[in-house]
């Protein structure tokens, strides 16, 4: 895919490519934009990975399993973990690795609505007709700056949540697909002879242009068009590709979703700041027990969650990420006619890991039948919490374009228990 | 009066005299002394401003003009005729024609969709099909604009009976609240929303103001006629049926996804009462009283007829005594045309609002009233004014917020002219892949009532199945597939009746046919027989070419995302803009060895009258000896198809293309 400048040996040939470069480009020089100078706290400089699991996983089948009541159990079994608890036996690896999270088991949400509670969790706000709220990363771009100049702050491996009304500056960079993240978006080879011809063409073609019509809104495309430019020669791009990485760690990843968890981690050492993906496949009404369907997509997940979480206290990057794993909300204790469990917005899980969290704890519980829970978490509470672990105030307000105030998480509480 | 003024005037007066110009859209007299209305205006503004533009020149207007009205630039062929043509009413000519082509049609369905925050198309089983065809048919036929704000918020029905449900069935997950809300500031230019939970902190609406209003929409409910469970049945029959029955499988796309039939279906219950909240804090209403519905905006005649409360609504917003809904409407045609409007924002008028042209503000208004609502006529007034005809001076840069009409602001492409303006380049005059022909509506009506009685048919038997069956079973009812085959017959008898082909195109005589005014001028309309191949290959079963979301290169240019009118349009420059100027199949397209522009192209054999060809299609003006000098150097080192395509991709690239002088 993308060649690396390391692959020219030739030193004087790197040279005149980079002056080249220069040429290339329209004169002035720029940045990315929003560049926030300095920053007060290492809370500030802390990345995010966010999970999202859309469907609304069944809590009982893996984080919250309840022996005790046999007839919610359907076939699923516990499996003890390396903290003393018990998990379903679905996620065999998760249970190796329970000291390195922490686990709500107390979600709750008022909507049983795919859209409504998945909207909820990712801006906590009501979903409404008129607006759109930001997402999380969206947040921490505009209040923390940002931590890389040339690559994209936020990235988004699927999931669609953007800028909302903060706008397009604070938009994700949307990866589809994670073996081919930037199919369609840059130029291969941009130092080849051939390349550079073409890039010296473009300058050409638009020099006159720029150099009569100076207004403002030309000049920002000049400005742009620079650090494209700059972009598209700089080696932290190969961040985005996967076939760089060493073989015996990609092996690790190759795994069902493991191509996302390498790309968020790769991104991650580049100073990639807010990663978002999702995982879906949950929404299981009818057949949970059939060994295609959930035993198959909980191990896949278990298995990926698991590669990740070691993966990142192996490069030591649990010290500066915060890891969660989200559900819009979790399902029925009872078993329904189908086979399956419906909709239950009273009880789910969270799970939260790394810099600043208390790992191997569990906050929260519900009860014998998985239904109520004790120290119930909202999905501001869950937001307030991480906010605060990245240096947020969560009394901070901002202002959307029709004058309306909002906070990161709509007034949601920070758990303290969950700090380290 | 100063010289500028004289001379305006005069010439205003002189294309007056020299007429005969018979309008279709508006009487002579109604135009001209409605723009003259305008122009006076605009001069009045202008009173403290040294530097007033001139008007802009042939070849930006002929540019300009089709963007604004058809959301795409001129063909090479449209561009150079308008330049040839000597006519000295060629201006007022031209706008006549474009108003009557299915660019106009597109381009200002784009701009309803937009303000009614109709979600971009994406499922076949739904409502928004339908809706946009409504639109476009509206819009199409010239319907005003009372009638169709009257037909909109009385809709109701299954969406095969009544296609402009889509304006409530939009707002299906979250309730009628939000229909109000965006309805009124639709309309009404003004925000209620924030009253919903409490008094406004800004201004002067209650909550028991908003739950007045809302009462209008209370009663509306939606639904699903029939379930996901009947559906995957239907699913696994429809298998079936296209397996073993060959006429079944011969429909086009378009008539085989019919045999799933949209489900939307929108009623409205007058017996049902809104009702304060539970938590009502306030002294003005109790929690759990019945809301009696109220006119809250203090102006028009609040005792208004109606059969129901929606109606009553309606005929009271849409009155010629309530000229807010003429006013706000008309800014907002303004701000689109011109960049900047005179009521400023658009939608959320308070009592201390500041107007920087009250006059002129009113005046639109009171035009656009005194002309029926009829868009065309008004649209007509706004294009021939000299308002709109000033141009940009280099020396004159002047920002948004010094703007007073002394010229145009010098604006980039929105979105979708940007994304059509690339089709162009591609596929030349995209007119004749529009289906607005009176024969296609005629057809898609007929389709409707088949539909709704097949529906009626099928849904009984797929219910008695689920209880015969397990919602998966893979068994085949006979009586299931004999009403599919049965439909089938019945829509290859229309297709037949119609001439549809597979794309879903009127063939008439082995020609697809496709009315366009433009096609006297237009060598591109000899296209014609691989029209329909090619219009599948590009939006496939869309026809509004904008409103199609198949890929985020619209949202990357800031289109709305239609999560209220206007809302995050970002029009300011990104780094991912750059790159999909650069790298974007849509970009890259314009250069494929099929594309309308290369073919051409590679019809001229010297180097100058290729690139001149290309210079007048993508920038519409000729090259200067610079420009040739930079193309002869670039092609001295190599010759080949390939080098083309990186010049073409070069010339899309500066922003001469995408920005409008």
């Amino acid at each position: 895919m993308i060649s690396s400048l390391k692959n020219i040996n030739d030193e004087l040939t790197r040279r005149r490519v980079m002056q080249g470069i220069a040429a290339m480009t329209l004169g002035l020089n720029a940045s990315w934009p929003n560049i926030q100078a300095g920053y007060s706290s290492s809370s500030r400089k802390k990345k995010v990975v966010r999970v999202f699991l859309p469907g609304g996983i069944s809590h009982m089948d893996s984080f919250d399993p309840k022996p005790q009541t046999p007839e919610l159990m359907g076939n699923t079994k516990v499996i003890k973990t390396n903290t003393g608890e018990e998990i379903s036996s679905y996620f065999p690896n998760m249970a190796k690795n329970m000291d390195k999270i922490a686990l709500i088991r107390s979600m709750v949400s008022p909507d049983a609505d795919h859209y409504l509670a998945r909207y909820l969790m990712e801006t906590s706000y009501r979903a409404l007709g008129t607006i759109k709220h930001p997402s999380f990363g969206a947040w921490m771009q505009k209040l923390n700056g940002v931590q890389n100049n040339t690559l994209p702050p936020i990235v988004n491996i699927r999931s669609q949540f953007g800028a909302g009304y903060l706008g397009t500056s604070y938009d994700p960079f949307i990866v589809n697909n994670p073996k081919d993240a930037l199919k369609g978006l840059i130029m291969e080879h941009p130092e080849s002879k051939d390349n550079q011809r073409f890039l010296q063409l473009m300058a050409d073609v638009r020099k006159d242009f720029h150099n009569e019509y100076r207004f403002k809104g030309v000049e920002d495309y000049r400005q742009y068009y620079n650090d494209s430019i700059k972009l598209m020669f700089s080696k932290d791009l190969e961040a985005f590709d996967l076939s760089k990485e060493d073989k015996t760690s990609a092996k690790k990843f190759d795994i069902p979703h493991g191509d996302n968890f390498l790309l968020a981690r790769r991104l991650l050492q580049a100073d990639v700041q807010y990663i978002s993906m999702e995982i879906g496949g949950w929404d299981d009404h009818y057949d949970l027990w059939d060994e295609e369907n959930y035993p198959k997509k909980a191990n896949d997940l278990d298995r990926a969650l698991a590669t990740f979480f070691e993966d990142l206290a192996l490069h030591g990057l649990l010290d500066s990420t915060v890891v969660t794993v989200n559900s819009e909300f979790g399902r029925t204790p009872k078993i329904s006619a189908r086979k399956g469990r419906d909709h239950y917005h009273k009880a789910f899980f969270g799970i939260m890991a790394g810099a600043g969290v208390k790992a191997g704890t569990i906050y929260g519980k519900t009860d014998d039948q998985a239904s109520s829970v004790e120290s119930p978490v909202s999905p501001s509470d869950f937001n307030a919490t991480l906010a605060t672990l990245v240096g947020i105030d969560v009394n901070k307000e901002i202002y959307s374009p029709d004058n309306r105030p909002f906070t990161i998480a709509r007034g949601g509480t920070p758990i303290k228990a969950l700090m380290a | 009066m100063n010289l500028k003024t004289h001379l305006s005037c005069s010439l205003i007066l002189l294309s007056i005299f020299q007429l005969g110009w018979a309008g279709k859209h508006i009487s002579d007299n109604d135009l001209w002394s409605h723009v003259v209305t305008i122009d006076r205006l605009a001069w009045q503004e202008r009173e403290d401003i040294k530097k007033v533009n001139k008007q802009v020149d042939d070849q930006d207007f002929v540019r300009r003009i089709y963007l604004d009205i058809t959301g795409k630039i001129p063909t090479y062929e449209q561009t150079t005729s308008f330049l040839k043509s000597k006519n000295i009413q060629k201006r007022s000519l031209l706008i006549e024609e474009l108003l009557d082509t299915p660019g106009y049609v597109s381009h200002y369905s784009n701009f309803w969709l937009d303000l009614l925050r109709a979600p971009y198309q994406n499922s076949e089983d739904d409502f928004h099909k339908e809706f946009n065809r409504y639109i476009e048919k509206s819009l199409a036929e010239n319907k005003s604009y009372d009638a169709i704000v009257k037909e909109l918020m009385t809709a109701e029905g299954k969406v095969q009976e009544n296609q402009a449900i889509g304006f409530y069935m939009r707002d299906r997950e979250t309730g009628t609240m939000d229909t109000l809300n965006a309805t009124v500031r639709a309309f009404l230019g003004t925000r209620l929303g924030c009253a919903q939970c409490h008094n406004h902190r800004f201004d002067k609406w209650t909550q028991r103001e908003f739950y007045e209003s809302a009462a209008f929409f209370h009663g509306v409910s939606y639904k699903r006629t029939y379930g996901n469970d009947d559906l995957r049945i239907i699913r696994t029959h429809l298998d079936a049926l296209l397996k073993n029955d060959p006429l079944a499988a011969s429909l086009s796309p378009y008539a085989k996804v019919l045999f799933l039939p949209s489900r939307s279906q929108v009623n409205y219950d007058p017996n049902k009462k809104l009702t304060y909240p539970e938590i009502y804090r306030y002294d003005d209403a109790k929690p759990n009283e019945i809301v009696k519905e109220k006119i809250v905006f203090g102006y028009g005649d609040e005792k208004v007829e109606g059969k129901d409360r929606r109606e009553v609504f309606a005929n009271w917003m849409t009155s010629k005594n309530n000229p807010m809904f003429a006013r706000i409407m008309a800014n907002r045609l303004w701000k689109r045309i011109m960049g900047v409007a005179l009521l400023d924002p658009l939608d959320d008028w308070k009592d201390n609002i500041v107007i920087q042209n009250p006059y002129l503000f009113e005046a639109l208004g009171d035009i656009f009233s005194k002309l029926n609502y009829n868009f065309k006529s008004f649209l007509s007034v706004i294009f021939n004014s000299e308002a709109y005809q000033l141009g940009i001076d280099l020396k004159n840069e002047f920002k948004e917020e010094d703007y007073k009409l002394q010229g145009s602001l010098f604006k980039r492409m929105s979105a979708a002219q940007l994304n059509d303006s690339l089709l162009t380049l591609q596929y030349g005059n995209l007119d004749r892949f529009s289906k607005l022909d009176p024969q296609y509506f005629e057809y898609e009506d007929k389709l409707n009532l088949l539909t709704l009685e097949y529906q009626v048919k099928i849904i009984p038997l797929t219910t008695s199945f689920i209880v015969k069956n397990t919602v998966n079973s893979k068994e085949i009812d006979p009586k299931i597939l004999e009403i599919m085959s049965s439909y089938a017959e019945k829509i290859k008898a229309l297709e037949d009746y119609y001439h549809i082909d597979k794309n879903g195109y009127i063939n008439k005589s082995g020609m697809s046919i496709v009315k366009n005014n433009n096609s006297k001028n237009d060598k591109s309309s000899d296209m014609m027989n691989t029209d329909s191949m090619m219009a599948e290959n590009y939006s496939g079963k869309a026809v509004l070419r904008s409103n199609y979301h198949g890929s985020d290169f619209m949202d990357v240019f800031g289109s709305t995302d239609r999560s209220a009118p206007d809302t995050n349009v970002e029009m300011r420059a990104t780094m991912k803009q750059i790159l999909k100027l650069i790298n974007s199949p849509e970009c890259l397209n314009v250069v494929r060895n099929d594309s309308y522009l290369m073919q051409e192209c590679s019809k001229l054999d010297k180097l100058t009258d290729k690139v001149s060809y290309l210079y007048y299609a993508i920038y519409g003006r000729a090259p200067t000896k610079k420009d040739f000098n930079i193309a002869v150097n670039f092609f001295e080192v190599s010759n080949k198809q390939s080098d083309w395509e990186k010049y073409v991709i070069a010339l899309i690239n500066s922003p001469e293309f995408y920005f409008i002088k």
